[in-house]
């Protein structure tokens, strides 16, 4: 019953409780708990042992614990490390400006032709050149 | 006078005051009752109490703590479940 590094415990409060996990380090009122939990600074009051217990060093790596917990059967949570997404860069605005003025041009080619065909057309020569 | 249906206590009665400095009393319905612990029946923390409608359209995060047995049971309980889980594993 009584906790140690390498004690087997269960948490019983928060987001974790009814995960198990091995105690790594101890300081104070807090122990560091990784194994089915995320690994983490835990108060004791939120621990209740398990009696089962493990060969593990103070500070082990998450590795180590994976190796020590896979022979009780226990599964442990890998998280991985978040990397930062690259920051959406600044278009400046007198870019922009140029290519719309290229896209005009191109519709005016197209519609040049048009007004050609609709005075042979027919007598409405005005609504044609409004329309453009 | 008052409609007839609206005498009984079924709805809550709310007094609002008008732009024109007149109360008046809008009828509305009740909301439903606190969340209570499955096992000890205590007031349940952390679950909004707001009518169906609105309760439904609620991200699922709001509407419940994010804990085991969030919703159902209070602290206590399922600290109590989860030590006598730990200890029985002995």
């Amino acid at each position: 019953m009584v906790m140690k590094i390498g004690s087997i415990v269960m948490k019983t409060a928060g987001r974790d409780a009814g995960n198990r996990g091995v105690i790594i380090e101890l300081d104070g009122n807090t122990a560091l708990v990784d194994g089915e939990t995320r690994r983490r600074k835990t108060n004791l009051s939120h621990l209740e042992p398990t009696g089962q217990s493990t060969d593990i060093k103070k500070g082990a790596s998450h590795e180590d614990v994976k190796k020590a917990l896979d022979e009780l059967k226990i599964t442990t949570r890998t998280t991985k490390p978040k990397k930062a997404g690259e920051r959406p860069k600044k278009v400046r605005k007198v870019k922009e400006a140029p290519v719309e003025k290229e896209a005009k041009k191109p519709v005016k080619k197209t519609a040049e032709p048009k007004a050609e065909e609709k005075p042979a057309k027919a007598p409405t020569k005005k609504a044609a050149p409004k329309k453009e | 006078m008052v409609a007839p249906r609206l005498k009984s206590r079924t709805l809550r009665r709310i007094k609002v005051r008008l732009p024109g400095s007149k109360t008046v009393t809008h009828f509305k319905r009740r909301k439903p009752s606190i969340a209570k612990c499955g096992k000890c029946g205590a007031n349940l923390k952390g679950i909004p109490r707001e009518m169906p409608a609105k309760f439904k359209n609620l991200p699922k995060t709001a509407k419940r703590p994010q804990r085991p047995f969030g919703g159902v049971l209070c602290t206590k309980c399922m600290r109590a479940h989860f030590v006598e889980k730990a200890r029985k594993s002995e």
